[in-house]
């Protein structure tokens, strides 16, 4: 069987490169080798995609990089039951992969050790105790949770948060998503974290262990506190994702057809749902690349060393975006400008250049004229949506008061000055000729005593 | 003209010792150089030198826009319109005249010799002014004495390149003009005047004390009854010309027509005239309709100009005094309200050890010149005493206004010594023949007297019979009319029995101590200049237990770090001392400088090293903040470090954001300014005390003394979390740390830093 | 159903607590009173006495150690001003003694203004509260401590006599910023002054009036104005605007008990010091003098030569004593006259 894969990998390898735009070499960690055929789907999936897995258990060492090279460029942990991490690998190199530009997807389970969790923990994501499931009694699967109501369905268009509806479109979904794990809740302070989907309402995370006994206390989280899926996009745009469940990737949950209590059966929508979180994941779409940024001023070409007050001057920002394996042009109406000078001096929207069916990205422009304030300003495009990739540019550029010949030079109010300036020397001529040819002999003494 | 100048030996003899004092003033400027090697010093040269290279390269009309975007960032500074120009223009004109006539002179070399080369000229000069006041030999005592006082040296040794070094030649030439204009009486003087008043104006903000005592002297003179058509002319000429050429420096611009400072001078300008419309109406009209017509005037003018100034300065039209000046009237006005003036060294008060170390024995030989002015009161001696009198005055209040007394004193020191010999080498038979009428030293003195006194007197009486119990000025100039001419009976019947030194004993007594002492202040003047004014601060020289020197060179190994290390847009935090030299020597971005014209922008400096990591994380992110660079002297107890500066940063920093830095919470209950273990809370959380003691303790393995501040220090240092440690110098002197990013997961730095640190994070909800 | 149950319990509880509390304050005070206006009602009784104590003094509070506790006990809805001084002669607190008044001053202005239930002043010598200057770590006098309504003794503000200065007008605008009051400084007019002044003047104005040219002959006599100006000189020169400006000690007892006149640090001197200093010169720039204007004038050749050689020995003696007061100030200075 792993023969194959990897024989299969190699093929692959050979045929083209990965879609992903991060790279194609992707390491699969897994509590024992013999969980592989567990997940037969998602690797053919991935190797549809082009990915070259890697297929490891705990037990063997590995190292994620060397010399400040990444071996890999994406990382699934599918291991949630590892007691200490594999030989060469700690929370530390993981964060440090991650720091680096790699993708990294942690799937949790009841069973869930402390290594896992505390490196969830310093992505402010937090699992529930340890042998707690997610129950719910009324949206439990009947096939798969019919004992335990631990399998339950939920349905995308109600518990997908928008941040997950950008990631995973749920018109593509062609049925509810089925999850049998752990919960976990994120911290609502980190901005750079986002949780996909919820548990339904009536569900509640509770030790799975003597389930007949009866509730004495409340549980810890319920209904909608509980995250199943949830991402984080770090400040270099290197994408993580949690999962409460490594069940949900596998083959079984992929091919089975849930079926609420009361209501008929449907086909599961976990296989799209991973492959499109996968691809989110993996950097296969929703990047966003800022492709040149241009400025100068109205009626030239090139950039000036520096403006002066008051110039009016045209910015210009192309942005491109990639999915399907190529580069598409950006299209949004939201894209803003800003003028920074410790506070911002001018916020204005930028505009859209109306695409045509050669233009390969997406341009957005305006035109503005500078604050009257010299000083060195920030020309910043801090573009930030759920999603997508961080936009953020700044251009430093100096503004400059006016030269000492760029101020007019003859001003009406100074009239009065002009005539007494003019009046002074002709009066002095005068005087002078008078003085010298006019035979005032008593001043010309005067002056001799003086 | 007195006795040697007859003789041609002398015209050989003037220029030589001239020369040999212009070579004896320059050479002993160049400790400096020949200890350490040619380098620019301190601070503010710093700065000069770094606009001088901007001339040079891109030549003078693009100096005068320069927009310099490297300081004050990110409020940039407009360069042109806020510097003296003088020093920086003469020195790039003495560069391309050289490289004209192909000498290829490195630019850093005219500029550290330039404050040398001036130096000889100001000797120079100093003996043209002594001369127009008593004769030439006083004036070659003068050259002498000011070619080496220390009082002058100290801002002028080579490497030194500040407005200073030229503007003191300035100075004293513009009074030997000013002097030799009322004198003369001719307009050509009083334009040469203006011109050098101007270059005085472009060179440095100190010309204030030029437009304040020259019209104080015309005044005087006033009062006294001593207004002639010399002083009209002379300084007509200087007042219209030299206020239009000083507001053709950008910096300086419409001030002299607004400031307080430039009022007086105005206010003269106007008298003058009045004064010699006065005169003019009083030839052409009987005395009574004059006495009327006076009247009338008087009154008129004072009501006109009273209301006419009350309403100007509530209008706000005339500026109040800016701080710096105001601070000189008001003495403790800058402590209570511009810490920042307050907090610069050379703005202290003057303690009297100063005095002596500056000047020696010149300092009193200074007033018995001054007496010796008032015996013969001539114009250009109430000059010299007003000079005297104001220059110690304000000596006294700022350390380094020493620097304008200094000339002064050399001047009036000069004569009394040369009188001292005079009288004591003087000739017998010569005496003897001549003791009957007035000793030739005085003989041209008295002369003139009697000649000037005649217009002086007619000048005066009529006034004093007309004007009676009439303005101030006509009561005072009566009065001094009548002071005028006892003087002058008193000065002749003075004269007339003075009889020679007759034995030779006492004369040799006399003239050899005089000449011992002479050399005493050669020796003074030496010791001082090599010893205290000849270290250029940004390499120390230090002596070990064994007597070798220790050159301790970390400022410069710092900067040439930041300068080969940092990206070249870095911009680097440090308190507004260092400012000039980063740009200078490092050439990297800096938030603030010595030029402390924002008083905000550096408070938000002092805030960010005050407060706790937190505030000063916002505070460096918001000013793109890449590094932060401090001076450390607590392992090689260097003294004038950030922690003991740190006070003022604190108060600099109260003075804008009372509700986040305070100061008192920085001392100890008992009112103690501590950093070992019982230091504040406030104290230890500052970002200044972490950055400063940052791996202190390791450095002596947990029992670190700080040699400053000689405080035993806690064994545990401070933790840094939004700094990294980026460089220490080889003695510590000076550490440069990193700013941190904002954390890749989002966490805050503290958690990032305790994780890094292999710290586990206890679990939470959310 | 058991969490009902329980608050339920709670409440009669809380019933119960507030019923047992109620009933001794209805005893002790009249009628429907309950717990909180009793402790109001002892509030308000102190507030009463501080006040009457206030308005008794001039509007401060001259407290001891106990009035201290009293003032700082809690409750406590009024901020307080306390001024640690040593008035007592004993301990010759010359600054304690300048700033009594202006402090005064400041309390006057308050108690000008209307509700004084907010602020008091109020003063502890150390003779009357020495343990509380010990339980405060006071260790120098004067101070003035602001302790504010709101927090306890421990959030106390000090006044910074060394930067703001010993005048009533930074000291009240200080309060005003801290406690947001409106206090001004009126200083009283001392009639007395203000008539001996007008007099004075009118006096004056009168004999230069009557004596006009003799007073012109005075004023315009260049000895005067020389020596005028020649005083001037040797003040400033001997570092007379440095004690204006860092006001330091006339003298300070030295080592052996003797009050010395040299302060440490080159930098640093005492009034005394610089006076010296002036003499100094003045005594060595005289012997100048009259080397230079004097012995001319003797015709008499011993005379003259006496004349000569006294002067002269002054001149060299003082000098030396000069250079050696200079040696005193900065040891490393290595030239010496006649003192070695």
């Amino acid at each position: 069987m792993r023969a194959f894969i990897l024989l299969s990998t190699m093929a692959m390898a050979m045929v083209a490169s990965a879609t992903s735009l991060t790279g194609p070499r992707a390491l699969v960690i897994l509590d024992n080798l013999d969980d592989t055929d567990a997940y037969m789907n998602l690797w053919t999936d991935l190797q549809e995609r082009q990915y070259n897995i890697t297929l490891r258990d705990t037990s063997s060492p590995m190292e994620l990089s060397k010399y400040d090279q990444r071996h890999y460029d994406h990382l699934l942990i599918l291991s949630p039951k590892m007691k200490d991490y594999p030989k060469g690998m700690s929370a530390k190199s993981i964060v440090a992969f991650v720091a680096d530009g790699g993708n990294v997807l942690v799937a949790g389970s009841p069973e869930m050790g402390s290594t896992l969790r505390e490196l969830s923990r310093e992505f402010d994501v937090e699992y529930d105790n340890r042998y707690t499931t997610v129950l719910d009694h009324f949206n439990y699967d009947q096939n798969l949770g019919n004992k335990h109501h631990d399998a339950i369905v939920v349905n995308p268009a109600t518990y997908m948060s928008k941040a997950g509806e950008a990631i995973v479109p749920q018109d593509q979904l062609p049925g509810p998503i089925l999850f049998r794990g752990i919960a976990h809740s994120v911290n609502p302070a980190n901005s750079l974290l986002n949780s996909v989907l919820w548990a339904p309402s009536e569900a509640y995370s509770w030790e799975n262990v003597n389930l007949d006994d009866p509730a004495d206390q409340d549980p810890s989280l319920s209904g909608k506190d509980i995250s199943l899926v949830s991402v984080m996009q770090a400040r270099n745009n290197a994408r993580v994702a949690f999962l409460g469940s490594t069940e949900m990737l596998t083959d079984a949950f992929f091919e089975a057809s849930p079926k609420k209590h009361g209501d008929k059966e449907t086909i599961s929508g976990n296989r799209k749902f991973i492959e499109e979180l996968t691809k989110w994941t993996f950097q296969e779409k929703s990047v966003l690349d800022v492709v040149a940024v241009q400025h100068h001023k109205v009626g030239e070409e090139e950039a000036p060393a520096h403006y002066r007050i008051k110039d009016n001057m045209t910015y210009t920002i192309s942005i491109a975006e990639y999915h399907d394996g190529e580069w598409h042009p950006f299209s949004a109406d939201d894209v803003q400008l800003e003028l920074i000078m410790l506070d911002p001096y001018i916020r204005k929207t930028l505009d859209q250049v109306p695409l045509d069916d050669q233009s390969t990205v997406g341009t957005f422009t305006t035109t503005l004229q500078l604050p009257d304030q010299y000083g060195v300003f920030k020309f910043t495009v801090n573009y930030k949506r759920a999603g997508l990739t961080y936009v953020e540019s700044v251009t430093t550029v100096g503004i400059h008061p006016f030269r000492h010949d760029q101020y007019p030079r003859f001003i009406s109010q100074a009239k009065p000055y002009y005539t007494s300036a003019a009046s002074m020397g002709v009066g002095l001529l005068v005087f002078s000729f008078v003085y010298l040819w006019g035979g005032l002999e008593t001043s010309v003494k005067t002056t001799k005593k003086a | 003209m007195s006795v040697e100048t007859t003789s041609t030996v002398a015209r050989v003899l003037k220029p030589t010792i001239l020369i040999l004092i212009a070579l004896v003033a320059i050479s002993s400027r160049l400790f400096s150089i020949i200890r350490f090697e040619s380098v620019i010093h301190e601070f503010d040269p710093w700065f000069n030198y770094r606009t001088t290279q901007h001339l040079v390269k891109n030549g003078f009309y693009d100096f005068w826009n320069w927009f310099d975007e490297k300081s004050w960032y990110p409020l940039g500074r407009v360069v042109g319109g806020t510097v003296y120009p003088g020093i920086m223009v003469t020195s790039a004109v003495i560069h391309n005249v050289l490289h004209f006539f192909n000498f290829p002179v490195d630019i850093r070399n005219v500029c550290v010799f330039l404050a040398p080369m001036f130096s000889g000229l100001t000797a120079f000069s100093a003996y043209l002014l002594t001369k127009e006041l008593k004769d030439s030999s006083a004036g070659l005592l003068a050259a002498a004495f000011l070619g080496v006082a220390p009082g002058y040296i100290s801002r002028s040794v080579a490497g030194s390149y500040d407005n200073e070094g030229i503007a003191i030649f300035l100075l004293v030439f513009t009074f030997y003009l000013w002097i030799k204009a009322v004198k003369t009486g001719s307009a050509y003087f009083g334009l040469l005047t203006a011109l050098f008043y101007f270059y005085m104006v472009s060179a440095w903000g100190g010309y204030v004390f030029i437009t304040n005592l020259v019209p104080l002297h015309a005044f005087t003179l006033l009062l006294m009854g001593r207004y002639s058509n010399r002083l009209y002319v002379s300084y007509s000429t200087f007042y219209a010309v030299g206020t239009l050429l000083s507001m053709q420096i950008p910096f300086v611009g419409f001030q002299p027509t607004r400031t307080s400072e430039h009022m007086a001078a105005l206010g003269v300008f106007g008298l003058l005239q009045l004064y010699a419309f006065a005169e003019l109406v009083r030839g052409h009209v009987t005395p009574k309709q004059f006495k009327t017509l006076l009247r009338a005037g008087v009154s008129a003018v004072a009501v006109i100009a009273v209301v006419g100034l009350t309403l100007l300065s509530f209008s706000g039209v005339i500026a109040p005094f800016t701080g710096r000046f105001y601070s000189l009237y008001d003495t403790g006005y800058a402590k209570i309200h511009i810490p920042i003036i307050a907090s610069v060294s050379e703005h202290q008060p003057t303690a009297w050890t100063s005095f002596f170390f500056d000047l020696q024995m010149l300092i009193f030989l200074f007033p018995a010149g001054v007496y010796l002015c008032f015996k013969e009161l001539k114009d250009e001696h109430v000059f010299i005493i007003l000079y005297s009198v104001f220059a110690s005055y304000f000596a006294g209040v700022m350390v380094r206004l020493m620097l304008t007394l200094t000339p002064v004193v050399c001047v009036s020191a000069a004569i009394a010594y040369s009188t001292l010999l005079d009288t004591y080498l003087e000739k017998s038979d010569h005496v003897l023949g001549t003791n009957l009428k007035p000793l030739t030293a005085t003989n041209d003195s008295n002369g003139d007297a009697s000649t000037d006194a005649k217009p002086t007197s007619n000048g005066t009486k009529k006034p004093h019979s007309s004007g009676k119990g009439n303005a101030k000025e006509a009561k005072a100039t009566a009065a001094k009319a009548d002071a005028v001419e006892s003087k002058a009976q008193a000065k002749s019947t003075a004269a007339a029995k003075r009889y020679p030194v007759f034995n030779w004993d006492s004369r040799a007594m006399v003239i050899l101590q005089l000449t011992w002492f002479l050399f005493m202040f050669a020796w003074h003047c030496t010791y001082v200049t090599s010893g205290s004014y000849s270290s250029p601060s940004i390499v120390l020289a230090s002596r070990q237990q064994d007597g070798s020197q220790m050159i301790i060179d970390d400022f410069r190994e710092a900067y040439y770090w930041l300068r080969k290390n940092t990206k070249e847009d870095a911009k680097v935090m440090s308190w507004w001392d260092y400012g000039y030299q980063m740009a200078g020597m490092a050439n990297v971005t800096t938030l603030v400088d010595n030029n402390t014209w924002n008083n905000t922008h550096i408070a938000t400096v002092g805030k960010a090293m005050a407060t706790s990591e937190e505030v000063s994380y916002e505070v460096l992110r918001r000013h793109d903040v890449d590094y932060v660079l401090i001076l450390f002297g607590g392992v090689i107890g260097y003294s004038g470090d950030d922690i003991n500066k740190f006070l003022w940063m604190i108060r600099i920093a109260e003075g804008v954001y009372p509700n986040e830095v305070k100061e008192t919470n920085f001392f100890t209950p008992r009112g103690e300014y501590k950093v070992d273990q019982d230091a504040t809370p406030t104290m230890k959380n500052s970002l200044m005390y972490k950055m400063s003691y940052y791996r202190f303790a390791e450095l002596y393995g947990g029992n670190a003394v700080d040699h400053v501040r000689q405080a035993r220090m806690p064994s545990e240092g401070p933790k840094l979390s939004v700094l990294e440690e980026a460089y220490t110098t080889e003695n510590w002197l000076v550490r440069i740390f990193k700013v941190k990013d904002l954390d890749v997961l989002g966490r805050s730095l503290f958690d990032a830093t305790d994780f890094d640190k292999g710290k586990i994070r206890k679990t939470k909800k959310f | 159903m058991r969490g009902l149950s329980r608050t339920t319990l709670f409440s009669v509880a809380a019933m119960l607590g507030l019923a047992l509390l109620a009933i001794p304050s209805s005893i002790s005070s009249s009628g429907l009173a309950s717990a909180q206006p009793a402790g109001e009602a002892l509030l308000a009784k102190k507030v009463a006495r501080l006040s009457a104590k206030a308005s008794a003094n001039k509007g401060i509070i001259s407290l001891d150690s106990s009035a201290f506790e009293d003032v700082m006990s809690k409750p406590r809805n009024y901020s307080v001003v306390v001024l640690f001084t040593a008035i007592s002669p004993e301990f010759n607190c010359v600054p304690c003694l300048n700033f009594d008044p202006e402090y005064k001053l400041v309390a006057s202005g308050w108690s000008k203004l209307a509700d004084k239930s907010q602020l008091y002043f109020s003063v502890l010598d150390f003779k009357a509260g020495q343990e509380i200057f010990q339980k405060m770590g006071m260790n120098s006098a004067p101070s003035v401590l602001y302790f504010p309504a709101t927090a306890s003794q421990s959030t106390q503000d000090r006044y910074d006599f060394g930067r703001l200065g010993f005048q009533a007008e930074p000291f009240a605008n200080w309060l005003n910023a801290r406690a947001g009051t409106s206090i001004k400084v009126q200083r009283p007019i001392d009639y007395m002054d203000v008539c001996i002044k007008i007099i004075g003047t009118i006096a004056c104005l009168f004999t230069v009036y009557q004596l006009f040219t003799k007073a012109g002959k005075i004023l315009g006599s260049k000895y005067i104005w020389s020596a005028v100006s020649m005083f001037t000189i040797f003040i400033m020169i001997s570092g007379h605007m440095w004690n204006q400006i860092r006001n330091p000690p006339y003298t300070a007892p030295g080592r052996d008990g003797r009050p010395g006149f040299i302060a440490q640090g080159f930098q640093n001197q005492f009034g005394l010091e610089s006076q010296i200093v002036a003499v100094l010169y003045a005594l060595i720039c005289g012997s100048a003098i009259v080397l230079i204007s004097v012995v001319p004038k003797i015709e008499n050749p011993t005379q003259q030569r006496l004349v000569v050689w006294a002067a002269m020995c002054f001149f060299g003696f003082f000098f030396s004593v000069l250079i050696k007061f200079f040696q005193v100030k900065n040891p490393g200075y290595p030239f010496t006259l006649l003192f070695k």
